[in-house]
């Protein structure tokens, strides 16, 4: 059993949602191209308010986050660095070029964002069979980043030139679970891979909201 | 009927333009006057705003001189002698290539960004000659065959192998924003963490190890490493917990997140005691009583622990004398947690967050003395943080501002 950190959701309430509904009948403001999930993101108001305890809690590298906010979602990962400059795991992403960034604050990052929602997930099979690969240690660092967007992406250049720029978060969180662990996350195969690929991976394990703690 | 509506309408638009132009008048007025004396002001800010404060001399009492609209930014700090308030800022909504420094004009209230580029800004600026060094986010990659570092030491923390076994390191580099010509002049290969400077040294807490690195001959003196070969977990802890450097020295104390896994012990640390940085170890001087600091300074001789059950923790490092203090006008509300402390000359400046969505942080001003505190004022802020002449803090953090060494010399 392993204790986690992650998972945050806001709390909606009814007069937010009344508040919306107005100001989208008056601005008539309504995409037409959000899907379900996004719908639900979208009327959250106050975000990350319970982000401060949720950070403090255990976390472990290698887990998944997904930020979302109505219109555009985003994926990272925890590093498991013990290495740490602050109190706070460090998050790994990438930018809209496809370079992969460090962020020190969890926190910071996330209000940055302006997301509505973040989730946390593991991925199961991870946690019951695979060992990482030869070369990696027993944690998940930066290092493990670097050496599967290297290893696993065989034309860096003309993959970043042809990737969606919304699609370069969640191929490297493909990339790293495929190097470190020979597991594709992405649901549905082919050559891109958008967060909500890797979201609908039934081996993605929400991280409890309520306990923290894994099943 | 009609020209009753028509007169009331009138009435009604006279005193919204009236309240406009008593609005701006407002504004203006703030925004020209401003500050009586520099060293009591303290900027305080977090999620979206800025807030621009001055306490009333040898008082806890203070006035708020204005507040400014702002996304993610980074310890503003009030630029006295040139009027006007430098904002280091992160990202910025979904354009996670949007950081940069905004310079607020006092005297107009214009506001001017120069972005970063794609490196990104983060962490908490460092005052360096007449400028900033800022650490970023974008992650370099670089074989360590053919590029030693420009310091000469590579901390534990930053060095990888490839499949092959090659070595490279991966590292964000600092940038250095020149507030003269208002430009990023120079990156350097040091991904700095929380430091401080003093006599053109830095002091830093980097990854995997407390170093002090000389500007000047461009060499590091390692204070502290972590096991770079150890798969124990906790012999590498020691650096994930709050610290301070005080006059060269480096202090520090374990917080409630100092374990990452819950069954490893700490190797001897204690949860309740203050540890000073000696020949590479922690060496214990004192237990106090409390188990959940949260925040630590240090400042003329002191350190100040202060702790999530609002006390504040008071221990002299030359009479090695320990003094355990209450807020208790605070510790009557257990909804507010301390965030983030400054001080100017004459006070603490905490900014407490409130553990219910629905309230507001606060800010609180403590004398050093401790004879006197200030009413708790509401500010509308999220990740609150507080910037002083003296100290640029953050949450989680704190970079103590030493004087400006004038003969600072970065190539």
């Amino acid at each position: 059993m392993k204790l986690f950190k992650l998972g945050v959701k806001n709390v909606q309430t009814r007069s937010v949602i009344a508040s919306f509904l107005v100001t989208v009948f008056i601005v008539g403001c309504v995409s037409v191209q959000q899907d379900e999930s996004s719908q639900t993101f979208m009327v959250s108001s106050d975000h990350n308010s319970n982000l401060s305890a949720a950070v403090n809690q255990q976390w472990q590298g290698g887990d998944i986050v997904y930020a979302a906010n109505g219109y555009i979602d985003h994926m990272a990962m925890v590093v498991d660095n013990t290495y740490s400059i602050d109190s706070t795991p460090d998050i790994i992403d990438t930018d809209r070029n496809g370079s992969i960034r460090r962020h020190n604050d969890f926190k910071k990052w996330a209000d940055q964002g302006d997301w509505a929602s973040i989730d946390g997930y593991y991925v199961s099979i991870v946690e019951s069979a695979t060992e990482p690969s030869e070369g990696s240690t027993n944690s998940f660092d930066v290092g493990d980043v670097f050496n599967a967007q290297s290893e696993v992406t065989l034309v860096p250049k003309l993959y970043k030139r042809n990737s969606p720029s919304n699609t370069h978060s969640s191929q490297l969180v493909r990339h790293a679970y495929q190097y470190l662990y020979n597991i594709d996350l992405d649901a549905d195969g082919g050559w891109w891979s958008w967060p909500k690929d890797i979201l609908h991976n039934p081996n993605l394990k929400a991280i409890s909201e309520a306990s923290f703690v894994r099943s | 009927m009609a020209v009753k509506v028509s007169v009331c309408s009138i009435f009604f638009l006279g005193i919204l333009v009236s309240g406009c132009e008593s609005a701006e008048k407002q504004l203006q007025r703030t925004t020209s006057s401003l500050f009586s004396e520099c060293e009591n002001t303290f900027t305080v800010s977090g999620s979206r705003k800025i807030y621009l404060f001055e306490h009333r001399p040898n008082s806890v009492k203070f006035d708020q001189l204005a507040v400014f609209d702002d996304w993610a930014p980074l310890s503003p700090f009030l630029d006295c002698a040139n009027n006007r308030i430098i904002v280091p800022y992160g990202a910025r909504k979904d354009d996670r290539n949007n950081a940069g420094v905004a310079i607020i004009d006092l005297e107009s209230g214009d506001k001017l960004e120069y972005p970063a580029g794609a490196s990104g800004i983060q962490g908490i600026p460092l005052k360096y000659g007449n400028g900033l060094l800022l650490s970023t986010t974008l992650l370099k990659q670089q074989a360590l065959s053919n590029n030693p570092p420009t310091f000469g030491y590579l901390p534990p923390g930053e060095s990888f192998e490839d499949t092959q076994g090659r070595g490279y390191r991966v590292y964000a580099p600092t940038r250095f924003f020149d507030l003269s010509s208002a430009k990023f002049t120079k990156d350097f290969d040091l991904d700095l963490g929380y430091s401080v400077i003093q006599n053109n040294v830095i002091y830093a807490k980097q990854r995997g190890a407390i170093t002090a690195i000389d500007l000047n001959y461009k060499t590091t003196h390692v204070l502290f490493e972590s096991n770079r070969n150890s798969s124990v977990k906790a012999e590498q802890i020691p650096l994930n917990h709050l610290g301070v450097f005080l006059d060269a020295e480096y202090f520090m104390v374990l917080n409630r997140s100092s374990h990452n896994v819950s069954d490893v012990e700490l190797l001897g640390l204690e949860k309740n005691a203050i540890y000073k940085l000696v020949d590479g170890r922690m060496q214990k001087l004192v237990n106090y009583s409390q188990d959940d600091a949260v925040y630590l300074l240090g400042l003329d001789k002191k350190l100040y622990i202060f702790t999530n059950s609002l006390k504040i923790i008071e221990y002299d490092t030359e009479t090695v004398k320990i003094t355990e203090r209450s807020m208790a006008s605070l510790s009557k509300n257990n909804n507010l947690s301390i965030e983030s402390v400054g001080y100017t000359e004459q006070n603490f400046i905490v900014a407490l967050a409130s553990q219910k969505e629905e309230a507001s942080s606060k800010i609180v001003l403590i004398s050093r003395d401790f004879s006197d505190i200030s009413s708790p004022t509401s500010v509308d802020l999220r990740l609150i943080s507080v910037t002083t002449d003296l100290a640029i803090d953050t949450a989680d953090s704190r970079g103590i501002q030493f004087p400006t060494d004038n003969n600072a010399l970065l190539d």
